[in-house]
């Protein structure tokens, strides 16, 4: 069931209303989420609800008897023995076959054959994304940070919450917890907000990265009858269509998610105006960015120490990260080409007494480049993002540094360019807001906003691209 | 709450007017799906042959080269399932029916309209078509829903604007689109036409075999000769279909001709009289192609 699916608008207003009707139970809400949640991770593919089941299960269980544990060798085994269930969970439904594939292909290069019996498994959706999740639970918990609930329903709902199950963003206990275990009351602004949000999340998505992904596609699956600026403009739409893509559907899950009166967190912040690296992570997927910082930057010992020691800490980072999207040389080289490009920050503001603060500031000429520079640092790494193998990532590099670089490139329609420049606007303008819209402070009137917004409704159903699925999905 | 309901469905009512008038005007606009569903109770009492099938019968069997008044109910990729449904709701008030054409071509048995990406072409039958026994469905009942927004106001700019005639069947149910040859050429649409028809996925023969089965059985229980036939096709389509596909589509028709009397399997597929200029594209026959296999099966009709 996806979220610009007919499936869903029939959907979310029926779980709304119920939802609603027992606004004076807490309890009844919360069963009403959970199964919600579950008819929605259920209609994605049935079988694998017991996986979700049984990782909360495992993970409520762990919880409770590390609050009570003394001993710190049994705590550690608890939260081993967490991490483990949750880590092998996504390990085998992951990469199981890749490694299968592997040890197949190194006994052939030694000129024997095996029967390949892989069990051709299907990936659950969003297992790296709740996994993540219940892992945080479990070791906050362990560090003492919070208590665990005993309410198996809360946790449940915690886990399961259908709004950001799929593709995030990856919740903390600390912060969507509590926000279950209290009475949520219905507010007029959180409807309005949650709407327009989801608007513009629709917007993003259908509008804008699903037709930009139709002229990708177009140009870089005829990548050798191209221009090496053809691909160059197209690897670059690709980056502005994953941000839509994925930052449409976070906004779809923070919009719904307000509907029901929760407010889940930021998870991008206007990263296309980022002015460094540093920067970019942190306006970037920022629940995931910020999940790997307290988890395993921080705890491999952060930014204490030589530079030499913070600069490794950051590499098995971003290896980490780039191996959670895939376990292939393309995403290792991602990864290591994010870490290679922190080096000159890390250096540059060592000197500095304290972190740049950049979301204030009018544009100019420095401002603009750092933009540009940092712009372009990225689509460099989406090269490996988006091509399927290393030869390919390659040869469309190889295209790009030839001299076809300085033909005319093919351009896509003018409509998209229109929409494209548009979005950019409206997002300079809402950048130091949660979302584009928050404040629509160019129209002050109710009316032009109504206006606008019917605009926005008319472009979503007319210039709704080819569905291309959630870019993130495949994560 | 209250007001803030009201305040939504004030802004929404816009929408959902428009959205309606929308849906009346393009159910208002002639198609063939409606024509072929008024046309068969206008002609029921005189129909004695009925064509059912894909695009495959929809253009390759014109009923004018039929002696005997006959009827083509087929539409383009109209799956097996939607065939026995049709059959099903008019066997009882065609009177005079003797015989059924039923196309079996090569993704005949291995594909449910339901379950492909055409799926949208469902809503003509739960739209278009009254009483047809089919499952559940709400978004299927409304145009807007499926089909793409761009999409209706195309046809309601192409219809009511530009006059654009919406139908392309003559009461008869033959369609005259494929007149002589397409953009294509005969090698290029072979290719493009064998990987779509090539299933990589079995799952649904077994239940398209069960349909065939029960539409041969319902007509022998009316005393209706059942022919299933598998239509001409060009040399390169032919030549680049699965091996393994198109052996389980003739066994099993050579199979069901061999267990029911009422029923007879005529192979197109081994003949090679009709020339390049027979065809459309490399799968679908064109006016010349349809006349000459329309009157391959009028002399079989006489004589049989």
């Amino acid at each position: 069931m996806l979220f610009d699916s007919l499936d869903f608008a029939l959907f979310l207003p029926i779980v709304l209303t119920i939802y609603w009707i027992f606004h004076s139970s807490l309890k009844a809400q919360n069963i009403t989420i959970v199964c919600a949640s579950y008819i929605f991770y259920g209609c994605w593919d049935w079988r694998f609800l017991w996986v979700i089941l049984f990782t909360t299960l495992v993970d409520y269980l762990v919880g409770l008897k590390l609050a009570v544990t003394k001993s710190d060798v049994k705590r550690k085994s608890l939260l081993l023995f967490s991490l483990l269930t949750n880590v092998g969970f996504l390990f085998f439904f992951k990469y199981f076959n890749f490694f299968i594939d592997e040890f197949v292909t190194s006994f052939e290069f030694f000129g024997r054959t095996i029967e390949k019996s892989t069990l051709h498994i299907i990936v659950p959706i969003g297992i790296s994304f709740y996994t993540f999740q219940t892992m945080s639970y479990t070791i906050d918990i362990y560090k003492k940070e919070i208590l665990p609930t005993k309410n198996i329903i809360v946790f449940t709902a915690f886990v399961s919450f259908f709004p950001q199950l799929i593709a995030g963003p990856i919740e903390r206990a600390s912060n969507l917890l509590p926000q279950f275990l209290n009475q949520r009351s219905f507010k007029r602004e959180n409807v309005l907000h949650g709407l327009r949000q989801i608007l513009w999340g629709l917007f993003k998505k259908m509008v804008i990265a699903d037709n930009i992904g139709e002229f990708v596609n177009q140009v870089l699956d005829n990548a050798n009858q191209e221009s090496g600026s053809s691909i160059a403009l197209s690897i670059a739409l690709y980056h502005i269509q994953v941000y839509a893509d994925f930052s449409g559907y976070s906004d779809i899950a923070i919009g719904t998610a307000r509907l029901f009166g929760f407010d889940l967190v930021q998870n991008f912040s206007f990263p296309l105006f980022a002015r460094d690296i540093s920067d970019y992570w942190r306006r970037w997927h920022i629940s995931f960015s910020n999940w790997l910082r307290d988890y395993i930057y921080f705890p491999l010992g952060g930014s204490r120490g030589t530079i030499l020691f913070q600069l490794r800490n950051l590499f098995i980072t971003f290896i980490i990260s780039g191996l959670w999207h895939n376990l292939s040389l393309n995403f290792l080289i991602w990864g290591l080409l994010n870490a290679t490009y922190f080096i000159p920050v890390v250096i540059k503001n060592r000197r500095r007494k304290k972190q740049p603060d950049y979301s204030k500031r009018n544009m100019s000429f420095r401002i603009s480049s750092d933009i540009f520079v940092t712009f372009i640092l990225v689509i460099f790494t989406r090269f490996f993002y988006k091509a399927e193998t290393f030869d390919q990532s390659l040869f469309w590099l190889e295209k790009v540094f030839s001299t076809s670089f300085f033909h005319f490139p093919q351009s896509p329609k003018i409509v998209l360019i229109i929409f494209i420049i548009s979005f950019l606007v409206i997002e300079w303008f809402g950048r130091n807001q949660k979302y584009a819209l928050e404040n629509l402070t160019f129209l002050r009137k109710r009316s032009l906003r109504h206006i606008f917004y019917y605009a926005l409704i008319f472009l979503v159903f007319y210039y709704s691209g080819e569905t291309q699925n959630f870019i993130y999905f495949q994560f | 709450m209250k007001k803030l309901l009201f305040q939504l469905s004030i802004f929404l009512t816009p929408i959902l007017v428009i959205g309606s008038i929308i849906e009346y005007a393009i159910r208002k606009i002639p198609n063939d799906y409606i024509l072929k569903n008024n046309e068969i109770v206008i002609q029921k009492d005189s129909i004695k042959t009925l064509i059912l099938g894909s695009s495959h019968s929809l253009y390759g069997i014109n009923p004018k080269y039929l002696n005997q008044h006959a009827f083509n109910a087929a539409n383009v990729s109209q799956t097996l399932d939607l065939d026995y449904t049709i059959l099903k709701e008019t066997i009882y008030d065609i009177p005079q029916l003797k015989n059924v054409i039923i196309r079996v071509s090569h993704p005949t048995l291995f594909e449910l309209l339901p379950e492909m990406s055409e799926e949208w072409r469902m809503r003509n039958y739960y739209i278009y078509y009254d009483n047809l026994d089919l499952p559940w469905s709400i978004f299927n009942r409304f145009e807007i829903f499926t089909t793409h927004f761009k999409l209706n106001i195309k046809r309601l700019i192409d219809f009511y604007i530009d006059g654009k005639p919406a139908t392309h069947c003559l009461s008869n149910g033959w369609n005259t689109s494929y007149k002589t040859r397409g953009k294509q050429s005969l090698s290029e649409s072979a290719k493009s036409a064998a990987i779509r028809h090539n299933i990589k996925d079995f799952k649904y023969h077994q239940e398209c075999k069960s349909y065939l089965k029960k539409i041969v059985k319902l007509c022998k229980h009316q005393d209706i000769k059942v022919i299933l036939l598998t239509p001409p096709a060009y040399y390169e389509y032919k030549n680049q279909l699965l091996k393994s596909q198109l052996n389980k589509t003739i066994s099993f028709c050579k199979e069901l001709e061999k267990a029911h009397s009422n029923c007879v399997h005529i192979n197109y597929f081994l003949d090679n009289s009709f020339s390049e200029t027979d065809f459309f594209d490399a799968d679908h026959l064109n006016h010349s192609g349809a006349e000459k296999l329309s009157n391959d099966l009028n002399k079989y009709l006489i004589t049989n």
